[in-house]
């Protein structure tokens, strides 16, 4: 049986690196004595694997694994035996079966939004609106990626699918729909800095940038869906 | 404390998840309601503390108290530090985040010699004072442990109370009396006055050094009445009836044993001259089968551990091994936790034993002869022949095994250049038996050479010797880089400055403490870390502080000798140890005491506890 969980990755786990997380919750399984399937060979692991990996420091209330069992258990069972035996901050919050030969959710995703708080007094918070409407105006937004190979020249233009701004007490909230995943890839950082750099605004030590991710998605006949609603 | 501003700055250190905490089966307390803030200080960094198995007993046992709450703090990696310095954020407990000026008693365990500098900057970092003289009421009560507290001396002024031995019994002794105290509102001497008449309790301020003419110790005492002249170690006599815990904090990182660790005995009765865990931990008590199988199965229900390793000094010698391997085996397969096991000796490994753990998990063959001849071997009493040796190694070969790694010391008493000539040919000899097998590719056959350097230590047989200059050791490693310039063996050995410092503070007196404190000052930390020891800096502090390293560390002791930690009985005597010097340099090898009791002087610590 393959299922696909939505869990969330909080405050107080936010440090945790994705390859640390994928052990933290392969011993929960074993704590939680969950029928996991193992993979053949020598060195037998679970069969788990993640929707995409989330950058340490990062929050999200929105993350999703995937899990092959070797009997059959009803996935709000499952979320509920997890949740007694995961660390604080860590939440399975819904479970769906789906097709064992479907191909890996990590394969199908294509986007995550995100909700950028950036808190700074210099901000220029009224104006912050327009600064975006002519931002995303723009034909091509070229930024500099740098790589183990080098660095290179990408448009990320394509790559957002959506940006808003809120204010909220003396803080700036970013929503920002962002392609994720392996065809395209944008970091939410990489997005800020040529939003300030755009805007002619220093990315300064005091302004605190805290990245939540808020799900991730998919498209289906040309809709968004999260891996939970997919037909 | 900005605990948000704190937050910021992890954000910004490599491996912010040290510093993270709210690790599955930490306890958490309502600080408010208990009487006890409790501080267990690992002086180095995260992964190397949380591999750590006093702390696991202790932090658990501890927090079985209603009264008391302990917590974990760690020294922070030099990134970290400079940011908390910047920003002035103190040292904090990991669980509350609290800072540790706060708690009532910080506890350091002194693993090794080269973590004292930590201890220093911890307390520093902590705003407290380094030294108990400078401490008023208001400061913590700072005390130590660990294997290293046997001889504190270099360290004397910086702890108020040092814990001799086995802490599972004594720490509820120490709690309670501090309890006790602190309702009848007595001060700190008074308590300190109270707790050195506590067994196992070591005080240092309640006791006098004096000196020769010619700087050695000429004796040591008490300085009041109701001060105990010796302080006897604790020791728990029966395993099974003492505490060890069926949970343990499971780390997110990767720490060094990341495992459950089953400690399946105590104590070692090879008698090994150099090796001081094998005194200083005897005498040797086993847990059951019984006991350990129940524990192993509440410890992976627990944590959901891969991997449960059995830990002991000597894990071939414990007397049901292959009932509890093949138990451990049988029970956890299915849940695909494996078992390995570490130290193993050479003369105790058995061939089925590493066929059975192979067919859970593959690892690497480690041997450790320690020496390179017969003769040599015999000085140290490694009673493990070169037969012994090539018949394990031939044995684990056609069973599929390709490496194989081996320890050797260098600078050992009585070594000659023919010893080290027979670390080559040993290596040699291991590779034709791979050779001789002929069935596979001479590529895959890996033999590692480790050597490190021969450090005398207190409370051992070789307490007296005075250890090679860092020159002799130098020109013995080079060489062993040219015996052993050959295919399929690698060799690697250590920094013998290293080595030379960690001889100077196992055998040092309290005069060492100014040169720690200067050494500190002057940015020394994380000794045991090449990339951060400064030999240059120790030798100016040893100068400017007018004490000569080599006193301490190349210097023949006389038989008559006064030790700066004769006043600690560890339960094997000084005669004793003086008998097994004497019997080192005859060659005569003294038997394993399970067979023969040789009169160490353990069995007077309580009726019953040898077997």
């Amino acid at each position: 049986m393959r299922l696909i969980i939505k869990y969330t990755k909080e405050e107080r786990v936010k440090y945790i690196s994705h390859l640390d997380f994928l052990r933290l919750v392969q011993r929960a399984i074993r704590r939680a004595d969950i029928p996991v399937a193992y993979s053949q060979g020598f060195n037998p692991h679970p069969r788990l694997s993640f929707a995409s990996a989330l950058a340490v420091g990062v929050t999200s209330e929105g993350e999703y694994l995937e899990i092959f069992l070797m009997d059959d258990m009803d996935p709000e069972l499952l979320c509920n035996r997890m949740n007694e035996k995961l660390p604080l901050g860590i939440r399975f919050l819904e479970g769906r079966i789906v097709d064992e030969k479907q191909p890996s959710l990590m394969s199908l995703i294509e986007s995550a939004e995100y909700a950028i708080t950036l808190s700074g007094e210099m901000l220029l918070k009224d104006s912050f609106s327009s600064i975006i409407e002519e931002f995303l105006s723009q034909q091509e937004i070229l930024v500099v990626r740098t790589n183990r190979k080098g660095s290179r020249q990408i448009d990320i233009r394509p790559m957002i699918h959506g940006l808003d701004v809120f204010e909220r007490d003396r803080d700036l909230l970013i929503k920002a729909m962002i392609s994720t995943g392996s065809k395209a890839n944008l970091r939410p950082d990489l997005l800020i800095d040529a939003l300030f750099d755009f805007a002619e605004l220093p990315i300064s030590p005091e302004l605190y940038l805290h990245v939540h991710r808020l799900d991730l998605y998919l498209l289906q006949e040309g809709k968004w869906v999260t891996p939970i609603g997919m037909e | 404390m900005d605990k948000q501003l704190l937050d910021r700055l992890i954000a910004q250190v490599e491996k912010p998840v040290r510093y993270m905490g709210n690790e599955y089966n930490i306890v958490v307390k309502d600080t408010r309601k208990v009487d006890i803030r409790f501080a267990f200080a690992f002086p180095d960094v995260y992964e190397v503390g949380m591999s750590h198995m006093g702390m696991k007993i202790l932090y658990h046992l501890i927090n079985q108290r209603d009264d008391a709450y302990c917590e974990r703090v760690f020294a922070p990696w030099v990134d970290m530090e400079q940011k908390m310095r910047e920003n002035n954020i103190p040292l904090f407990a990991l669980e509350t985040r609290d800072p540790l000026i706060d708690f009532d008693i910080i506890g350091f365990t002194l693993q090794y010699e080269m973590s004292y500098t930590n201890v220093l900057n911890m307390l520093d970092l902590s705003g407290i004072p380094l030294t108990w003289k400078e401490r008023d009421e208001n400061y913590p009560l700072i005390i130590a442990g660990g294997p290293c507290a046997y001889n504190v001396e270099p360290m004397a002024d910086f702890f108020d109370m040092v814990v001799m031995g086995e802490g599972e019994e004594v720490i509820h002794e120490i709690l309670d009396l501090f309890s006790d105290c602190r309702q009848q509102g007595l001060k700190k001497t008074e308590f300190l006055y109270r707790a050195a008449r506590i067994k196992g309790v070591y005080v240092p301020r309640f006791y006098r050094v004096e000196y020769k003419e010619d700087g050695r110790v000429s004796r040591v005492t008490p300085i009041d009445v109701g001060i105990p002249d010796t302080i006897q170690k604790r020791i728990v006599k029966d395993l099974d009836k003492s505490y060890f815990p069926d949970t343990m904090i499971v780390p997110y990182m990767d720490v060094v044993h990341d495992r459950i660790t089953l400690e399946i005995f105590r104590g070692c009765t090879r008698g090994c001259r150099f090796c001081q865990a094998g005194m200083i931990y005897r005498p040797v008590r086993e847990r059951s089968p019984k006991r350990l199988l129940e524990l192993a199965e509440k410890l992976v229900e627990n944590t959901g551990y891969e991997e449960i390793s059995l830990s002991s000094l000597s894990t071939g010698d414990y007397s049901q091994l292959e009932y509890l391997v093949g138990e451990l085996i049988a029970r956890f397969k299915d849940k695909k936790v494996g078992l390995s096991l570490p130290s193993l000796r050479l003369d105790s490994f058995a061939e089925e034993l590493a066929n059975e753990v192979q067919k859970v998990r593959k690892t690497g063959l480690t041997f450790a002869p320690e020496a390179g001849s017969q003769r040599l071997r015999d000085v140290i009493n490694k009673g493990i022949t070169e037969q012994d040796l090539l018949t394990s190694v031939k044995d684990a070969f056609k069973s599929g095994w390709t490496r194989v790694k081996l320890y050797f010391m260098l600078g050992l008493p009585e070594e000659t250049e023919e010893d080290l000539h027979g670390i080559g040919d040993l290596a040699r000899k291991i590779r034709d038996c791979y050779f001789d097998l002929g069935k596979r590719g001479k590529k895959a056959l890996r033999i590692t050479i480790s050597t490190s350097s021969f450090v005398p230590k207190a409370f051992t047989p070789f307490q007296w010797v005075s250890q090679d200059t860092i020159e002799e050791l130098t020109k013995k490693q080079e060489f062993l880089q040219r015996e052993l310039r050959t295919k399929n063996v690698q060799y690697n050995w250590n920094d013998p400055k290293v080595s030379f410092l960690e001889a100077v503070l196992a055998r040092g007196d309290r005069r060492l403490g100014k040169v720690l404190r200067k050494a500190w000052e002057k940015g020394c930390t994380f000794d045991g870390w090449t990339e951060h020891f400064k030999y240059d800096l120790w030798m100016e502090a040893f100068s400017e502080e007018g004490i000569d390293p080599h006193f301490y560390a190349n210097r023949t002791r006389s038989a008559d000798e006064v030790f700066p930690w004769d006043h600690i009985d560890v339960g094997v005597t000084k005669k004793y140890l003086w008998k097994e010097y004497e019997r080192a340099l005859q060659m005569k090898l003294t038997d394993d005491c399970r067979l023969n009791c040789t009169g160490c002087g353990v069995s007077l610590l309580g009726e019953g506890l040898c077997p």
